[in-house]
């Protein structure tokens, strides 16, 4: 697992170079997360750090992104885990403010077994609005297809919702940046209800070439 | 206008001109002696005395001068005109002031003046120009129509001004070209003007002096007069849009994230919610209530984009105008003192 979170960041932080015609963006975060299994009792909380590389060209726009957090159950007698959530996301700007957002993302828990492991597909709408030359807001719905899970079981609805805003420099060459993400699986498990619910909040500084 | 006041108004104009009685020739000053003593036969007979010696031109020009007053009191109209001529022809310049002498004489000089070919009051005002593109003005008169030529001539430099029929005064412009176009060199010249009407002749000269000098060139634009750039950046009126925005978004995502928050798990959403919630509407308030950014103003741009082509142009076409400036000279003319008759 940490195998993997320290390939992203290396793939972030090589790939972080401008080229031209592109804006490039990357960004480190702090994290919060919130993981809550079947009911309260598997809640965990935990902070971690994470990492953004966004490319954008055009009407078109890539970002990975992912996080690593260790998290502590609420009730001592659970077992902590650590988490590595790593996100892609493709986009392309089909009205003024509006883009249609499809992606994948993979959770991986350390040690095994101590939750679920999640693979996922998303199809859905990311609204950006620029508030001013240096403050932007945005927030993003998606639809997760067929989530796959390590315990096996299948999500009837599955959402993902995320606000954000950031303020910046005029130039964008670096904004501070703060986004809340929530997801909700409705997993069933031989039609025994097995919800899943992930809450995400990152506060970061993210550079920015042109 | 009685005869005492004549005579005394004609001593004044004998004694008037410049030169001091003790330069004069004895004889001239007996002839003017007499004519101040109203001895106006004995001034005839001294002047014709004095006009046998060998006079300068001055004391020609005062012995002519008594000779025609005498006889003009004397009632001898011929023989002043005949003195008038003469003296005309010394001096064409010189004539009787009508505020100092009486009507009968001043008909006699213009008589006289009828019967001869002069140039007379050739003058050359002084000026700059420069070369071919302007000129130095020339004027003159001809006592009787005549062709009068005029030319320029100094410095290996022979130029005919003009040419012309001319009945009464002139004025011409001399543009300081040599034949070929050139502009003149510096120095002294002449301007000479000879009147000419069947076997008569006369000519008349005036001295005129050239100077080079540079031609000022023309000092580029920084804008067109008359013209001043609009501001291309336009502070907009405050905006509560940003606010709005924010609360939308943030009410929205809020209301939704807690619509499909599954309250059995436990919570911990609202707290994540409500932080980025409460960062993104502080953020909205922040750029609604700040100093709206400037934005461009395309009208303005567009208008002064076309400003600096103009100016581009203009400052081209100096450049252009100041390069030929370069290759061209300012004349300057000086008149000179005319020479004495």
């Amino acid at each position: 697992m940490r195998r993997a979170l320290a390939l992203t960041c290396a793939t972030l932080v090589v790939c972080a170079s401008p080229v031209d015609g592109q804006t490039v963006r990357f960004g480190v975060h702090g994290v919060t997360v919130t993981h809550s299994e079947v009911d309260e009792s598997l809640k965990a909380n935990g902070l971690g750090v994470g990492g953004l590389l966004g490319l954008r060209l055009g009407r078109f726009a890539f970002e990975a992104r992912g996080y690593w957090a260790d998290l502590d159950p609420d009730r001592p007698d659970n077992t902590a885990f650590e988490v590595v959530q790593v996100d892609g996301r493709v986009s392309v700007l089909f009205a003024r403010s509006i883009a249609v957002e499809v992606g994948a993302g993979r959770r991986w828990i350390d040690p095994d077994f101590a939750t679920q492991e999640v693979g996922l597909v998303r199809v859905g709408i990311l609204s950006e609005y620029p508030l001013s030359r240096i403050a932007t807001v945005w927030g993003r719905g998606a639809y997760l297809v067929a989530p796959q899970f390590s315990g096996g079981g299948a999500a009837g609805l599955a959402v993902e919702l995320s606000l954000g805003t950031s303020i910046g420099t005029p130039n964008g060459r670096i904004r501070a940046m703060g986004e809340f993400e929530f997801q909700r699986f409705d997993r069933e498990v031989q039609r025994r209800a097995v919800p899943l619910q992930v809450t995400v909040a990152r506060f970061g500084v993210e550079m920015g070439w042109e | 206008m009685t005869r005492p006041l004549i005579l005394l108004m004609l001593s004044g104009v004998l004694v008037a001109p410049g030169r001091l009685p003790g330069q004069e020739h004895p004889a001239v000053v007996r002839a003017k002696s007499a004519y101040d003593a109203l001895d106006f036969v004995g001034a005839i007979s001294a002047a014709r005395r004095a006009l046998q010696n060998r006079l300068d031109a001055e004391d020609r020009i005062l012995a002519y001068e008594v000779l025609a007053y005498s006889y003009g009191v004397l009632d001898s109209a011929r023989q002043a005109v005949d003195a008038f001529k003469e003296l005309i022809f010394l001096d064409p310049d010189r004539e009787p002031d009508v505020d100092r002498v009486s009507p009968r004489i001043t008909s006699l000089y213009a008589s006289a003046l009828g019967q001869v070919l002069v140039v007379r009051r050739l003058t050359v005002d002084s000026t700059s120009f420069v070369a071919g593109e302007g000129g130095a003005p020339i004027q003159f008169e001809v006592s009787r129509a005549g062709r009068a030529v005029t030319r320029v001539v100094g410095q290996r430099v022979d130029v005919v001004v003009d040419s012309q029929l001319v009945a009464g005064s002139r004025r011409l412009r001399w543009e300081g070209l040599t034949p070929g176009g050139e502009p003149v060199p510096e120095g002294q010249y002449q301007v000479i003007v000879t009147a000419v009407e069947g076997r008569n002749e006369f000519s008349a000269t005036t001295p005129l002096r050239v100077d080079h000098s540079p031609v000022d060139t023309v000092g580029h634009l920084t804008s067109l007069p008359g013209y001043s750039e609009l501001p291309e950046l336009e502070s907009p009126p405050r905006d509560w849009r940003p606010l709005g925005v924010s609360v939308l978004y943030a009410g929205l995502t809020s209301a939704a994230t807690l619509a499909l928050e599954d309250t059995d798990l436990g919570g911990g959403v609202r707290p994540a919610i409500l932080s980025v919630s409460v960062g993104a509407l502080v953020t909205g308030l922040v750029m609604s209530v700040k100093k709206p950014d400037p934005r461009p103003v395309q009208a303005n741009i567009l208008y002064n984009q076309l400003l600096r082509e103009q100016v581009a142009q203009r400052n081209a076409e100096i450049a252009v105008e100041n390069e030929r400036r370069r290759g061209q000279v300012t004349l300057t003319i000086t008149p000179g003192r005319s020479p004495g008759p």
